[in-house]
């Protein structure tokens, strides 16, 4: 790979884009429409908390003091239940559909954890009904809560008790699990649509026929345009963001796994766009080649909406598309700051990354034949 | 990207490379033949260039030659065949031809939204070595639209900065693959003047063209194709002497007695347009004899042209066909 290539090729992307006054709208400002347009229509109307339920069956300071931290946080809507109630009777007739309990024991485990044993450990029972939307928004919750009071024990020095602030976001609304969304479908749609309209006006105008006289390699050209589309997902992403905040107030958590995720998102759909040019030859063709690629995800990709809501068979096919991941991750990331969780769906968009990239540079060629 | 990146040295592997190659033929294509499933797009085509000189590959719309001067620069595979670039085998050493040779391609076109000096610029930094783009443009004539962007130039003028691209790498072998298309009479002639420069520079011009005025204006060294086979090839004069039909004349204002006249004393009407007639005549001794008689008969006529053959004549009377495109001049 020759630097000098590279960059070369770059700069003429950079100043193609900056001529192109069309290409900065569409780029920087349309999904920001789309943001304040959303965000103002559903930020009046969708659910700020969630209501989950607990039942606490050890009923002895320690557990008190974790319902304390469920309660503390405003986006959880805590509702106690009886230790005297049968749970599965209590499920069906108040329709719950997720119910968190602290088992008998809870205390001794914790008292054990910081004393003798810091190898200790004891399960929550959780019973939900997986059919419903927000059970998964609820899962992830619970799960950022138990992280931070987990963190808070692993040392055992001081207490149990835990610094609540860092849990979630403080105000976790709509805006806020919509913001990710948008930033991961204006990083797709940019670059695939920029690539294949791009490389098929490279190919008509015969740009690639001659750039495959010269020493550049495909590698180069596939990396230079990935290294570009980076570039317009990141400014994108940093507007969309500044965007969020003064219009709506959003505050999401900025932390490593944001421009990690853009950079394999990027480099994933790039490689993508670039195999499917292949097949391209007409204006026709690339409009349609591209929105076949945007359009499904756009909307089966939980960008706009949970995937909870969909049907399983829409679940289904939510979890074998790219951007579905690019959308779990930056949610784990940006709204929960919950770093494990959004490693494995980094790990599935590196994969589709490294496979479109390696198959772009080998099933695509210059030849003419 | 800085403009006077100046670098004509080559390294010391590459001239010793240099010296091994045959210093005579610059491009060899032997028995060359490339299918598209029954269609036999290049058929058995063998050609030697000679360094130095520009050759010209006449030949209509469809007859194979961008396909063959495509699998020469490594843009398609051929079927069969083998090719040698400066005594390099092109299939074994792609890379390194395409280092050696500069291509104008078909319909060249560039981004719309570069000017010329960025535009010469990005081609050049694809290349280690590379010659001064200010130097390229003053070659090319080019320098006072420096600034202009490519979407905003005039077909000859891209056609320029097209050659210049071509020329980045300072190649010993320039492809230029009908370079004049589209093209008005002057901008055709600016591109002439420029590519008759690159002779004067010593570079090996591979020209692809249908205009037998081109081929006839600049080559030093002709192949005609047709239907994917070579079917004349040398000098512009060896191929008149050898295919062509001697003398044309052509009687300007004739009348009907003219023509009757021309028919009794055996020749052919081989055009005929307005009061215009042209004939073809073997040689001068012919036309003295020709012009005696009919003065003799007093035929009347207003003024005659006398010209040698051209290459179109050459192709109608090895194909049976028109080299289209050839009227446009």
């Amino acid at each position: 790979m020759k630097l000098k290539s590279v960059r070369a090729i770059l700069k003429v992307h950079l100043m193609t884009f900056k001529r192109e006054k069309s290409a900065v709208f569409f780029t920087f400002f349309f999904p920001i429409m789309l943001m304040v347009l959303f965000g103002f229509i559903f930020s009046e109307t969708e659910e700020s908390s969630y209501v989950l339920h607990l039942q606490d069956l050890d009923d002895t300071e320690f557990s008190k003091n974790l319902t304390s931290i469920f309660e503390s946080i405003k986006s959880i809507d805590l509702k106690k239940v009886k230790a005297d109630e049968n749970v599965d009777k209590y499920m069906k007739d108040n329709e719950v559909n997720f119910l968190v309990i602290i088992p008998e024991g809870y205390s001794d485990a914790i008292i054990s954890k910081i004393t003798f044993n810091p190898n200790a450990t004891f399960n929550l029972t959780v019973k939900y009904d997986p059919s419903v939307s927000s059970t998964g928004v609820k899962m992830s919750l619970l799960n950022s809560v138990l992280q931070e009071v987990n963190k808070g024990l692993e040392g055992a020095k001081d207490t149990i008790f835990i610094d609540q602030k860092s849990i979630v976001s403080e105000s976790f609304d709509y805006i806020e699990f919509f913001i990710p969304g948008v930033i991961a479908l204006t990083v797709m749609t940019t670059v695939v649509f920029n690539t294949i309209f791009g490389e098929m006006e490279n190919k008509q105008k015969g740009i690639i026929r001659k750039l495959s006289t010269t020493p550049i390699t495909r590698g180069e050209w596939i990396f230079s345009n990935m290294v570009f589309q980076l570039f317009l997902a990141l400014c994108s992403s940093v507007m969309i963001l500044i965007v969020g905040y003064l219009v709506f107030g959003a505050v999401l958590h900025i932390n490593i796994f944001l421009p990690l995720i853009l950079i394999v998102e990027a480099f994933g759909f790039t490689g993508l766009a670039m195999l499917v040019t292949r097949s391209v030859s007409e204006a026709s063709s690339a409009s349609i080649a591209a929105n076949l690629i945007t359009f499904p995800m756009m909307f089966l990709s939980g960008s706009f909406f949970p995937v909870e809501n969909m049907p399983d068979f829409l679940k289904m096919v939510a979890s074998i598309l790219p951007l579905y991941y690019v959308n779990e991750g930056l949610r784990e990331a940006m709204i929960f700051n919950d770093m494990s969780a959004a490693i494995p769906h980094t790990m599935v968009i590196s994969v589709f990354a490294m496979i479109v990239f390696i198959a772009g540079i080998y099933l695509t060629t210059w030849k003419q034949d | 990207m800085s403009a006077g990146v100046v670098n004509t040295k080559r390294n010391a592997m590459e001239s010793q490379n240099l010296n091994k190659k045959n210093d005579e033929y610059y491009i060899e294509v032997d028995d060359l033949y490339k299918f598209y499933g029954k269609v036999h797009a290049v058929d058995g085509i063998s050609l030697k260039i000679k360094k130095g000189e520009i050759f010209a590959f006449l030949g209509p719309n469809g007859a194979g030659k961008t396909t063959t001067v495509e699998i020469i620069e490594t843009i398609r595979t051929p079927t069969k065949g083998a090719i040698r670039v400066m005594g390099m085998d092109v299939a074994k050493n792609i890379n390194e031809v395409k280092k050696l040779i500069g291509v104008l391609p078909q319909e060249f076109s560039s981004f719309d939204k570069l000017n010329v000096r960025e535009t010469i610029e990005f081609y050049a930094h694809l290349y280690k070595y590379n010659i001064s783009v200010d130097k390229l443009m003053k070659l090319m004539d080019i320098e006072e639209h420096a600034k202009k962007l490519y979407q905003h130039l005039s077909g000859g003028l891209k056609q320029r900065v097209g050659i210049a691209v071509a020329l980045v790498n300072d190649p010993e072998v320039v492809f230029l693959d009908e370079p004049t298309t589209g093209l008005d009479p002057q901008a055709r002639h600016e591109v002439w003047r420029v590519i008759a420069g690159l002779k004067d520079k010593g570079k090996t011009v591979f020209l692809t063209t249908h205009y037998m005025e081109e081929a006839e204006e600049l080559a030093d060294h002709i192949a005609i194709i047709h239907r994917g086979k070579i079917i004349a090839e040398g000098t512009v004069d060896e191929l008149i002497e050898e295919h062509g039909t001697g003398l044309c004349l052509t009687f300007k204002d004739g009348d009907g007695g003219l023509v009757r006249m021309l028919k009794k004393m055996g020749h052919k009407i081989k055009e005929r347009k307005n009061h215009d007639i042209s004939i073809s005549i073997k040689d001068k001794e012919e036309l003295i004899d020709l012009l005696s008689r009919l003065k003799l008969r007093k035929v009347r006529y207003k003024e005659i042209n006398v010209r040698r053959s051209n290459l179109e004549e050459v192709f109608l009377r090895l194909t049976g066909e028109k080299l289209r495109g050839g009227e446009e001049t």
